[in-house]
């Protein structure tokens, strides 16, 4: 209770230093005023009203501000004017990377923005600063920027800018070596690429300046995400979407043993609905190829409860198909195109780190919420 | 020249089931089992039409057959029409693709029946097999586009529908853009093309949505090797679009096309078992390419 009440006081004398401070803080400006605003209206939940607000700004004037929070300038740096000077970096990354999602088109190169510069070169300031600090702040803040970068990832993954999202993985593993969560991520990239054509490129080549193959060497992408996901699972051998992608990858690579072996072990092992469906299904596909039809039709049946089926009744259908019974696969493939749930796994597996956006952004803002 | 197909087509449908929903029951009613071909010839750019039986051989896994009955133009027939939905066809491209499907509608006869399946990532049926035109074009003015790109899905959920009718089916499929959501993967959907007796017509854009870099020789931006090996299993053809005011077109040179084609019908011969039987069409007495399908599985 002493060290509650404690903690109170100090904050009460921190807000009355901020306070005293800020009203006599002469040498800041509106556009510095305005800035922390938004990083405050950030932090307290305002989301939207901080977005538009640095939506707002020019790009000098956000490129001031944010060196002034980087840099954290002396003139500023009366104790207890600036209390939770890091909290406020974080905000300020997450602020404007939320800006830069907004700004940046859907299946377009990205423009030289400067929202996404600016929350690269506080996260670089936020690692770098942390490393004097004490251990848990430290290693609170690398997980901060790691889940940062997966974000990133998985905003471009959301807008198949594949070709983007590997350079930032690239940076993001130079930071966090041996993260098994960057490394799935990565093998996410090149199985996403992977089922990436050669139209999906000229559109690219088209759209933006990095895509200069013309075509995807599919095996070598298939192969580079299996080495990712071996990787990721040595590190982290019950991440269970590695061992999911491994397997699928597996499959497609034509290595359907060793397929088996990695999506029997997730399918019996998982307590994930979703990953427990998409598990089924893509078993199903290699039971189908080794002629296991019973099994097949057994996997196919249990996915088929899921609230989603999609993928299922799809699947059914073919091996209804090739058992011989057309009327069946017609009869599957109709009961598919009367469904109205509006969701199916995967629909998000195919789209890389995508269908971890939302969590992800939501478990950073939390982290962030004053 | 020689006069050698250049391909082969057919459908092996039990007659019971073909006669009964399609074709005047006197036609088939002798045979035990007929396998119907349904062949395009072409002269150059040109289709053939005015063929009658005798200008036409078939070999069934080589062994020469009868050919017992040819239909030009005369049978009712199905179309799937399978439409391309997603995202990068929204705004104009949509406003031309509905008018496209509309337009063909229109032609069809009495007796045609017709389906509305469409395709983002997610797969939807409009409209199902109907001979009511008015049902079909509600169908396609309430067309939306948003999503992925499902293209082999899509293309086997159209060719699994075209395994329940009976009679000539044409499976039309619009698409614009690239796969980047089908759980199928091509040697499953073109396997299951060997097995169909419809034919496959593809209407594919070359222009690229919102992107005009190249000029009317541009580069397919589509899926065009899956697309072309898909119609070409089934003895169809892919059309290309060069922008939205080529969709209607195109749709109706499909049309056209396909009410050009031949029919023959011939009851097995000298061949036996179970599994895949070539099967050649060849011109006797002029040039000309024959596109067909190139065999089919006997049950």
């Amino acid at each position: 209770m002493q060290c509650r009440i404690n903690r109170i006081a100090s904050w009460a004398l921190l807000a009355g230093a901020m306070s005293t401070a800020a009203a006599a803080a002469p040498s800041q400006t509106p556009d510095a005023a305005a800035y922390r605003e938004a990083v405050a209206q950030y932090r307290s939940g305002a989301r939207e009203r901080a977005i538009e607000r640095v939506l707002s700004m020019t790009d000098i004037q956000l490129q001031r501000e944010s060196d002034r929070l980087a840099r954290r300038r002396l003139s500023e740096m009366t104790p207890g004017v600036w209390p939770d000077w890091t909290g406020d970096l974080r905000g300020a990354i997450l602020l404007h990377t939320e800006a830069w999602s907004r700004q940046a088109p859907f299946r377009r190169a990205a423009p030289q923005n400067v929202h996404d510069q600016i929350a690269r070169r506080l996260a670089a300031v936020l690692l770098s600063r942390t490393t004097e600090t004490r251990r848990d702040e430290l290693n609170a803040a690398r997980e901060f920027v790691r889940d940062w970068h997966l974000l990133v990832v998985s905003q471009l993954h959301a807008r198949l800018r594949i070709d983007e999202s590997r350079p930032r993985l690239e940076e993001a593993r130079r930071q966090f070596p041996r993260d098994a969560r960057l490394l799935l991520a990565s093998g996410a990239d090149h199985e996403a690429l992977s089922a990436a054509s050669a139209g999906w490129l000229r559109l690219r080549t088209a759209t933006g300046p990095r895509v200069s193959q013309e075509r995807v060497n599919i095996t070598r992408e298939l192969q580079r995400a299996s080495e990712f996901y071996r990787a990721a699972l040595e590190v982290e051998p019950a991440l269970e979407e590695a061992r999911l992608r491994l397997g699928r990858v597996r499959y497609r690579l034509g290595d359907g043993e060793r397929a088996h072996g990695d999506l029997t072990l997730v399918h019996t092992t998982t307590a994930v609905p979703v990953v427990k469906y998409l598990a089924a299904v893509f078993l199903a596909l290699v039971e189908v190829d080794a002629a296991r039809y019973e099994r097949a039709r057994e996997l196919y049946a249990e996915a088929s409860t899921a609230p989603w089926r999609h993928a299922a009744l799809l699947g059914s259908s073919e091996l209804a198909y090739r058992a011989g019974r057309p009327a069946d696969a017609a009869g599957l493939v109709r009961d598919l195109l009367r469904e109205d749930h509006d969701y199916d796994p995967w629909w998000h597996y195919i789209q890389g780190t995508a269908w971890h956006r939302d969590g992800l952004l939501h478990s950073l803002v939390e982290r962030v919420r004053r | 020249m020689t006069r050698r197909a250049a391909g082969v087509a057919l459908a092996l449908l039990p007659a019971c089931v073909w006669t009964a929903a399609v074709i005047p029951q006197e036609r088939f009613r002798s045979t035990a089992e007929m396998v119907v071909v349904d062949v395009l010839v072409m002269d150059g750019r040109r289709v053939v039409t005015g063929l009658t039986a005798a200008d036409f051989e078939l070999f069934d896994s080589g062994v020469p057959q009868t050919i017992r009955e040819l239909y030009l133009d005369e049978l009712p027939m199905t179309v799937i029409m399978v439409l391309d939905t997603s995202g990068s066809v929204e705004g104009e491209r949509l406003e031309a693709l509905r008018r496209a499907a509309l337009a063909l509608f229109d032609r069809l006869r009495p007796g045609d029946r017709a389906a509305v399946m469409t395709f983002s990532h997610r797969l939807r049926m409009p409209e199902d097999v109907t001979p009511d035109v008015a049902r079909l074009r509600t169908a396609v003015a309430a067309l939306q586009a948003g999503g992925a790109t499902a293209l082999r899905d899509a293309a086997y959920a159209g060719l699994a529908l075209t395994g329940a009718e009976a009679g000539r089916t044409l499976l039309l499929l619009f698409t614009d853009g690239v796969d980047t959501a089908s759980l199928l993967d091509d040697e499953r959907v073109l396997s299951m093309a060997r097995h169909s007796s419809a034919t496959v017509y593809a209407v594919a854009t070359r222009e690229l949505p919102d992107v005009k870099l190249w000029g009317p020789s541009a580069p397919p931006a589509t899926d065009d090797r899956f697309v072309t090996s898909l119609a070409q299993q089934t003895g169809g053809r892919v059309m290309y679009a060069e922008g939205n005011r080529d969709i209607g077109p195109a749709f109706e040179r499909v049309l056209a096309e396909f009410k050009s084609r031949y029919v023959l019908g011939y009851t097995p011969a000298g061949v036996s078992g179970r599994g895949w039987r070539p099967v050649d069409v060849r011109l006797t007495k002029r040039r000309g390419t024959v596109l067909a399908r190139r065999g089919y599985f006997a049950e």
